[in-house]
């Protein structure tokens, strides 16, 4: 009842934001007539547009006000709200207003590229890629992927594509092998840092503490992930080495004393893990076979690993290699000596 | 085994100053490029400056220069070891302070070209006041720092980078990087270095990926002191590709180290993207150590509906892997065994009118050894609009594993308040179906006052509570403080 209750007080201590402002209600007043308004055209308001090519040239306050005289505070209200993360990219783009505008296929109309802010319910404000492509052909640039050189790598990188390489529904989960497929393509819009800001390991702090506020996503490691941590590696054992090595899990492990590397550490396995002979419980050659990764977050010591004190060639424990094992190591492998030591 | 000498010492010291000397001279790079220099520049323009035409565009030099830095500040008590049964254990007040920085200029004229340099800087340093020997006082290290030269097609990348993908899977080295790609779609990728260890390899728990052992073991006869010139990679990859057809990638992965091959791979990826909506995939690793594939995943996606207002994504695959290939193959446990898994499963997310979206996902695991084992996930978020005025989520997951399995709930929302604040929550509560020490629950709460303003700052205060078989109560706190700047000449 008490969460119910907390959840219920924040939900309704949510602000709405207000609307910035809606293009269609302004375009379609009516006007002109006996008692009416004059007329609004795009440029009664984006008054410097033509003058300021590559800026949106948004409107002040004063052009509001010229009609709202008595709403200053709504004026204010609605040109302070924040804008959509849409809005904000787009005013990255590098566009001469002017220069399109005076082309006969425009007609100094604004209207045949921003058709959205009067015919599309969501009035989108910017032209989607296709309109650019009803006279600029680069169907061939389009197909292979190739922003660049049309787009500035600077401006790419601020942009949220919508049309081609949508990042869209399941994309969260879909990146990595889009990433992993062509690294080309990505870095026309990213930098290394767009990467590293979830996936770089080397930081020391986990991506779910350095991004906690990120409520909506879902990270690799959430909430304890302690506790869990070896199930979890039991169920996607090649998920954890596409980021880790064994050697990440062997600091931690040794650290808390339950590693094979550390002196006196404490063993963490269960009574018939391992025995001297056959007859004995010996639980752990299951286990190694079916999941060594888990083994070697402990064992993997190079030539002091303590599997192969009985495993080398002659030791108690027998040959390791699944039958039918072959190498194409040479006799003089450093990794193979660590058990044959006489016999390569 | 090697044993560490003097002149090893004063290599270590040689390669620490190398990447020291990297940021350094990237940096100072940044401040006195060309053309009276970029600090000069970014005196003059402002960010929404005056901006060229385009015809002007041709003549100035027009790039971007971005600049990050975050700061963290976490506050928590820890105890390393958890105590046995319940017994009383030491802890410990700690306050670390992390920073990380990262700047690039991209679009930089060079004498090869208009816009055909970029410049990439990443570090982070830590602070940890009044830590005890468990942990290192200060580290600090370069994630990235490398110069990439674009001409025509072909670009060169010179400096600490990243190779992912194909055969090298995911790998970070000090060298050079070569692209080349023709207008046919046809690509082709030469790298090589030496593979990035973890700086000064001393800092607990730290790191770097493709490193070896540190020097933390206690055993001294673990330690594995290692020259750096022992652990290198190389690689190559070649393909082609085609927004509307698919592509078609072969690569070759070498990474060395002290006691051998660590990998040695050759990679296959296509994709078929030439039925609307539908796209397949396939991808093999192929080990040429052990002569055998050691991962092979087939995937099927569709895209439907993709539009502002909705969206639908469906991915089926199937995953075969065996595990023991995965590890570096200089690893003495990479022989034992050729034990496989196989995995199949799926996911659907969807993007609903009224800003609803469902995401849900299954997978099932079979083993050679051993029961089978499950993870699904169904989760449904709503969000009021696209200023986050509102957001809610709820979801609920299950794991199988031959060992334990649990139920997890996880409750999130978060809302803008007014002043450019915003609270966020986050609730999880995981039931095990077997008892870890005597419990069988673990449960985390966490709140976040974010202050979020219409400018190049931001930050964050907020705190975390876990009841876990670990802890009765863990209580963490974490301020944030992240600052970008943005500077363009146009």
């Amino acid at each position: 009842m008490l969460w119910a209750a907390l959840a219920l007080a924040v939900i309704l201590a949510c602000t709405r934001v207000p609307v910035r402002f809606v293009h269609q209600q302004h375009l379609g007043l009516a006007c002109g007539q006996p008692g009416q308004p004059e007329c609004l055209t795009c440029l009664s308001c984006h008054v410097n547009v033509e003058r300021a090519p590559g800026q949106v040239a948004h409107p002040s306050d004063e052009n509001c006000v010229e009609c709202h005289a008595q709403q200053h505070k709504k004026v204010e209200a609605s040109l302070n709200a924040p804008r959509s993360a849409a809005a904000k990219q787009a005013t990255a783009i590098v566009f001469d207003h002017d220069r399109h505008l005076a082309m006969p296929e425009v007609g100094g109309q604004c209207i045949s590229c921003h058709a959205g802010l009067v015919s599309d319910k969501t009035g989108n404000t910017f032209p989607p890629m296709e309109r650019c492509f009803a006279c600029h052909e680069h169907q061939d640039q389009w197909d292979r992927g190739e922003c660049a050189p049309c787009h500035h790598s600077a401006d790419l990188k601020k942009l949220f594509p919508r049309t081609m390489l949508r990042h869209g529904a399941g994309w969260d989960k879909q990146h990595a092998t889009e990433a992993l497929k062509t690294t080309v393509q990505c870095a026309q819009c990213h930098t290394t840092e767009s990467c590293d800001d979830c996936h770089d390991v080397s930081q020391g702090l986990r991506v779910e503490v350095r991004k906690a506020e990120q409520v909506d996503k879902s990270f690799i490691h959430p909430a304890d992930f302690l506790t869990r941590h070896a199930w979890q590696a039991k169920s996607e054992p090649a998920r954890c080495l596409s980021c880790h090595r064994v050697e990440t899990c062997d600091s931690c492990h040794q650290a808390r004393g339950i590693s094979a590397g550390r002196v006196g550490s404490e063993n963490p396995h269960p009574p018939g893990w391992m025995g001297p002979n056959k007859n004995a419980d010996n639980h752990h050659g299951r286990a190694a076979r079916r999941d060594i990764l888990s083994c070697a977050s402990c064992h993997d010591q190079g030539p002091v690993t303590n599997c192969i004190e009985c495993h080398s060639v002659g030791g108690p424990g027998g040959n390791p290699h699944p039958q039918g094992w072959k190498s194409s190591r040479g006799p003089g492998d450093e990794m193979c000596k660590y058990c044959h030591q006489g016999d390569l | 085994m090697m044993a560490r000498t003097p002149s090893r010492d004063r290599r270590a010291r040689w390669r620490a100053g190398y990447v020291q000397a990297w940021g350094v001279g990237l940096l100072t790079f940044l401040m006195a490029g060309e053309g009276g220099g970029m600090a000069s520049a970014l005196a003059q323009e402002t960010v929404g400056g005056t901006a060229p035409s385009a015809d002007s565009v041709a003549t100035g030099n027009f790039f971007e220069f971005t600049g990050r830095t975050v700061t963290n500040v976490q506050m928590f008590k820890r105890a390393l070891l958890p105590g046995p049964n319940g017994s009383i254990v030491e802890d410990q007040f700690l306050a670390p302070i992390h920073q990380s920085l990262s700047a690039h200029a991209l679009g930089v004229d060079s004498p090869l070209g208009q816009d055909s340099l970029e410049i990439q800087v990443a570090a982070f340093g830590q602070v940890v006041p009044g830590a005890d020997d468990a942990t290192r006082p200060a580290t600090w290290d370069v994630a990235s720092a490398f110069i990439r030269q674009k001409w025509q097609r072909a670009s060169l990348s010179l400096g600490r980078q990243v190779v992912a993908g194909g055969a090298a899977r995911y790998a970070r080295f000090d060298g050079g990087s070569l692209a080349l790609s023709s207008r046919f779609g046809l690509q082709l990728q030469v790298y090589g270095g030496l593979t990035a260890m973890p700086r000064w390899n001393q800092r607990y728990g730290y790191h770097q990926l493709g490193q070896s052992y540190e020097d933390w073991s206690t055993d001294p006869n673990a330690r594995l002191h290692v020259d750096r010139n022992d652990y290198w990679l190389a690689g190559v990859r070649a393909g082609w590709e085609r927004q509307d057809v698919g592509s078609l990638h072969v690569s070759v992965h070498h990474q060395q180290e002290q006691a051998g091959p660590a990998q040695a791979n050759m990679g296959f990826s296509g994709t078929l993207t030439k039925i609307q909506h539908l796209e397949l995939s396939a991808d093999a690793l192929f080990s040429t150590e052990a002569s055998r594939f050691s991962d092979l995943r087939f995937a099927a996606i569709v895209q439907a509906m993709q539009s502002d207002a909705a969206g639908l994504f469906v991915r089926a695959e199937v995953l075969h892997t065996v595990p023991s290939l995965l590890l570096s193959q200089a690893s003495v446990l990479s022989v034992f065994g050729f034990e496989e898994i196989t995995e199949a499963g799926g996911m659907v997310s969807a993007e609903l009118p009224l800003r609803i979206k469902i995401d849900a996902s299954a997978y099932g695991q079979m083993y050679q050894e051993g029961s089978p084992g499950m993870r699904a996930e169904v989760s449904a978020h709503y969000q009021l609009d696209d200023k986050d005025s509102f957001f809610a989520r709820a979801e609920l997951g299950r794991l199988d594993t031959s060992d334990n399995g649990y139920w997890m709930f996880r409750a999130s929302l978060g809302c803008r308040l007014p002043k450019d604040l915003k609270l966020l929550g986050d609730a999880y509560f995981y039931r095990y179906d077997d008892s870890i020490s005597g419990y069988r629950s673990s449960s985390f709460y966490a709140a976040h006052l974010a202050y979020q303003p219409d400018a190049p700052w931001n930050a964050r205060i907020g705190g975390s509570l876990t009841t876990s078989p670990y802890a009765d109560y863990d209580l963490q706190a974490l301020a944030r403080v992240e600052y970008q700047f943005e500077r363009s000449r146009r």
